[in-house]
């Protein structure tokens, strides 16, 4: 049973955007079911990871704090999958 | 004692009479800071459509220049019925205007030829004012009259053209239209509900009332009402941009705390700084708004937005006027609901928006400041300061 929820933060700022930060809108919604009381999906307003420039490029999507780069709703739901998959890897995305 | 600075809202709306492409009203409003001078002019031309616009506009902007100009009175009214086209139909010149001019220390002068008679509304009621009659050799069949007033804060001057006095005129329901009895009693009940009603507001309101009173709500005569309204200044703040040396985002916090008056913040980076300085919570929306990010919610402000992109809609809408529900549309509301407008632009420019793969709309976000803050002084007479940190 996992006792804390996978955070999900996704980039709300301007290069996510132009980039398509727009196709995580209703991600929330499209999660399976049984996963929903595990994963928490928030917008952020910046996550501030495109002027670093070192995490592959925009849009970009936090998981349990780690940056996921060039973010597809398909690459983020597989690496929730493989969390899930494990008991104690909620922290270590 | 040094007493509060005055603002000069002034708004105007006009509705086109139905089944016309154009309004034969025209409005002019001018703002000469230097003089601390406001200018405004109200002009009805002869008939409706095309013709009419062209007659009310000439009007409008010959008086308005004249009268900035401070030649004498009679002759440069007496030039303006010279200079007018005369209709072929009804072998006259002819199109009716008031114009406003007032300095901010409250000396006001009022000229009037044709219109219905202005309101002065004074602590919500109507104040009658010295008003003199102006007669012209060659043209006897118009007298002009000057009224001159001194304003103080809270007062108001309304003006419009006869389709709001004559609306519902001949109607079953309102024989003699609402008239502009009709009218000093409806502004005054609205004044008394809330007496801070904004210039905007009020003006929307009565061009709304006297549609109400025309059969099937559709203007039979072109419709314009202009609101002139003193008042202590609404201020606002937009800040946006981190500032250029993070040693000053202590600063820029301490700005946001410390203004007196609404606040805006525009730009991911920027309401992070504030966040991280004040240990404040941004909570952000997920679903974007027409085509831009969403809004967040953060402590003390009035709204926090995207910066660029929406700052660039912001341009355009304020250029070409309307509203399309977006963040930009409700920036523009906060803007247009408050007199001096405060810009704090931090001046860091974030490489990656350079990346020429990015649309060009990602542009410096001091172009665009300098570019919105011409619009807003130029049409719609704000005050605007900038600081660029």
């Amino acid at each position: 049973m996992h006792n804390k929820k996978i955070q999900i933060e996704i980039c709300a700022g301007t290069t996510c955007f132009v980039l398509g930060s727009v196709q995580f809108e209703s991600f929330e919604e499209s999660l399976p079911a049984e996963w929903k009381d595990f994963v928490e999906v928030t917008a952020s307003r910046c996550l501030g990871l495109c002027r670093k420039g070192k995490f592959s490029g925009a849009p970009y999507v936090r998981i349990n704090s780690v940056p996921i780069g060039n973010a597809t709703p398909e690459k983020v739901m597989e690496v929730i999958a493989e969390m899930l998959d494990l008991p104690e890897g909620l922290n270590d995305a | 004692m040094m007493s509060a600075p005055i603002f000069v809202e002034v708004e105007w709306l006009s509705r086109m009479k139905d089944r016309q492409g154009i309004c034969g009203d025209s409005v002019i409003a001018s703002k000469y800071s230097q003089q601390q001078r406001n200018i405004v002019v109200l002009s009805d031309g002869l008939g409706s459509g095309v013709k009419a616009a062209i007659l009310s506009k000439m009007t409008a902007t010959m008086a308005e220049k004249f009268i900035a100009s401070e030649i004498e009175l009679p002759k440069a009214l007496g030039v303006m019925m010279d200079a007018l086209p005369v209709c072929l139909e009804r072998k006259i010149s002819y199109a009716t205007y008031t114009i406003i001019d007032s300095t901010l220390n409250g000396e006001t002068r009022v000229v009037e030829m044709g219109n219905p008679s202005f309101i002065f509304i004074r602590d919500g009621q109507e104040v009658e004012c010295d008003t003199r009659e102006l007669k012209f050799e060659e043209w006897q069949n118009r007298s002009i009259k000057i009224s001159r007033f001194k304003t103080r804060p809270g007062d108001r001057i309304i003006m419009f053209s006869d389709g709001i006095t004559q609306a519902g005129l001949g109607s079953e329901e309102h024989k003699l239209g609402w008239r502009r009895k009709g009218c000093v009693e409806f502004v005054k009940d609205q004044l008394a509900e809330n007496p801070e009603l904004s210039a905007r507001v009020l003006v929307n309101r009565v061009i709304k009332q006297a549609l109400r009173y025309e059969p099937g709500n559709l203007p039979h005569d072109d419709m314009s009402c202009a609101v002139v309204y003193y008042r202590r200044p609404r201020k606002l703040m937009i800040m946006t941009g981190p500032p250029f040396r993070e040693s000053q985002d202590s600063y820029w916090a301490s700005k946001y705390t410390g203004y007196q008056g609404s606040k805006i913040v525009c730009g991911g980076t920027t309401s992070n700084i504030l966040a991280r300085e004040l240990k404040l919570d941004i909570k952000t929306e997920l679903r974007s708004r027409a085509g831009l990010p969403a809004v967040s919610v953060m402590k003390g402000a009035d709204l926090v937005t995207e910066g660029i992109l929406t700052l660039t809609r912001v341009c355009s809408l304020l250029e070409r006027g309307g509203e399309d529900g977006s963040p930009a549309s409700e920036m523009i509301e906060h803007i247009k609901n408050h007199d001096i407008i405060d810009f704090c632009v931090g001046t860091k420019v974030n490489e990656a928006h350079q990346d020429p793969t990015l649309p060009a709309d990602l542009d410096i976000r001091r172009n665009i400041i300098k570019k919105i803050a011409e619009i807003l002084e130029n049409k719609y007479l704000k005050e605007v300061r900038i600081e660029y940190i």
